[in-house]
């Protein structure tokens, strides 16, 4: 029996600068798909045409692709972070599941908004590369505000850190049973076959559009807030249902 | 070469030096693993060209205007040109429009005429003029209109080249020109609650047209060559 008392706030601050320092894989990770990004992104399309006198050449360039892969990367993330390999570092600390999870989930955040920091910044090495090594004229008026690379980060930084609840979700089942492991894509695959054989706009594509066309950015943070939670909560609930260390 | 590439070297080792300064600041929460140098190098480069972008874009030739006004104007100078030319008041047209403008001096009596723009045959308006003496004016209109995806990048475009050689005048296309244009579209957490998409405006296009309208001394003869269509004013 120990005589001293240790808070939750307390716990969770240590495991969550503890994962900071300690789960370094996932920073070379992150670097590693947004670089892959970065490439996709450089190759982009471009058009040329040459008449006599004329040659015109138009390259189009846009993030989207380092966005898209840095949402992969917080599902991978969030899945990976409840392997063995992570949890064990856990119990270094005096430790329950709420604390673990809190902390995970802050862990989750930071590398979140780290992420959509550096996606949002590779548009501006797309810039330099374009204005100053292949000398292009860039069309389009403005080079993305500093209000709009804010307001980019923070909805990039929604879209990944969902993605890494919706992982930390299926960790959760795959921690119950690795039966999902199997099942999860089955019933993903399954659905699209049968909405392709009943003619319907795929289930897959419908949550997609859930999200991704929504013009109404409360509406937006709310949806993305809100299933993050639920995540998250569902997460906590099922692993608290499971013994410590298991 | 601009004041900011000449300070650009001086800003970059003043930021890396920041960042180094920081690093060895907070070296205890730095441990010397590949990773965290990775991040740090990563995220340098990343700020670095941030910077150089913001700072350094206000100073590159970039950008057009949205094309609309552009071809309009294009449109209405060109129903302006046909006007003036009826009306002998070519030279009443905004200068703006004016690509080249060049004189000559002559001492012959025949002025042949000429261009080497293969299937497209320069029109010529010729106004003789007791008024300039032994000279040859010329003035070229340009009704160009150069598009990339919606904007109008008509101004970098090379006017056409204007020679005497003797008595020949020729007019030859412009010199090579090469351009290369880069379209940044916004990103889609950006552009996804934007009611009015920047979805581009199709692609390149070039409407090329110029009017050349010279002036010559009253007693001047003219020789047409096979690569010009000439009108008459008087």
């Amino acid at each position: 029996m120990s005589l001293a008392e240790v808070s939750l706030f307390d716990t969770v601050k240590k495991q969550f600068l503890f994962k900071v320092k300690a789960n370094i894989d996932f920073y070379s990770s992150l670097i590693t798909m947004q670089v892959f990004g970065i490439f996709f992104a450089f190759a982009g399309i471009s058009y040329g045409s040459t008449s006599g006198w004329l040659s015109v050449t138009i390259h189009y360039y846009s993030v989207d692709a380092v966005i898209a892969f840095t949402v992969f990367w917080g599902f991978v993330t969030g899945v990976t972070i409840l392997t063995k390999q992570y949890t064990d570092t856990d119990f270094i600390f005096i430790t329950n599941r709420v604390s673990s999870t809190l902390s995970n989930i802050l862990f989750l955040a930071a590398t979140s908004l780290l992420g959509s920091v550096t996606a949002m910044l590779s548009k501006y090495l797309l810039l330099f590369a374009s204005l100053y090594i292949f000398n292009e004229h860039i069309v389009l008026g403005d080079i993305m505000s500093a209000g709009d690379f804010l307001f980019g980060t923070a909805i990039a930084f929604l879209y990944v850190f969902l993605s890494c609840a919706v992982g930390y979700l299926i960790g959760t089942l795959v921690q119950i049973n690795r039966i999902f492991i199997i099942l999860i894509p089955a019933l993903i695959i399954g659905s699209l076959i049968l909405d392709g054989i009943q003619g319907r706009l795929p289930f897959v594509l419908k949550i997609y559009e859930f999200y991704f066309y929504e013009s109404s950015v409360v509406l937006f943070i709310l949806k993305t807030i809100l299933t993050s939670a639920f995540c998250y909560i569902a997460s906590l609930v099922i692993l608290n249902r499971m013994e410590v260390r298991k | 070469m601009s004041i900011l590439s000449f300070s650009f070297p001086f800003i970059l080792i003043v930021i890396l030096a920041g960042v180094w300064l920081v690093v060895f600041t907070v070296k205890k929460y730095f441990p010397a693993k590949a990773t965290h140098w990775m991040l740090l190098i990563y995220t340098s480069v990343l700020l670095l060209a941030a910077v150089f972008v913001l700072f350094g874009i206000k100073g590159t030739e970039v950008v057009g205007n949205k094309s609309g006004d552009e071809k309009g104007e294009a449109v209405r100078i060109q129903g302006e040109i046909h006007d003036a030319i009826e009306q002998g008041k070519m030279p009443d047209i905004d200068k703006k429009f004016i690509s080249a403008e060049k004189s000559f001096k002559l001492d012959a009596s025949v002025l042949k005429i000429d261009s080497d723009w293969e299937g497209q045959n320069p029109y010529i308006v010729i106004e003789r003029s007791a008024e300039i003496g032994q000279q040859v004016k010329v003035r070229i209109y340009s009704l160009t209109v150069q598009e990339v995806e919606g904007y109008a990048l008509t101004k970098a475009i090379n006017p056409p080249n204007i020679k005497m050689s003797g008595n020949l005048l020729l007019f030859s296309k412009p010199s090579f020109q090469e351009f290369k244009y880069a379209i940044f579209g916004e990103e889609f957490p950006i552009n996804q609650f934007k009611y009015e998409r920047r979805d581009g405006g199709g692609g390149y296009s070039l409407a090329e047209e110029y009017v050349i309208f010279v002036q010559i001394p009253d007693d001047l003869q003219i020789d047409e060559g096979d690569g010009v269509y000439i009108n008459y004013l008087n």
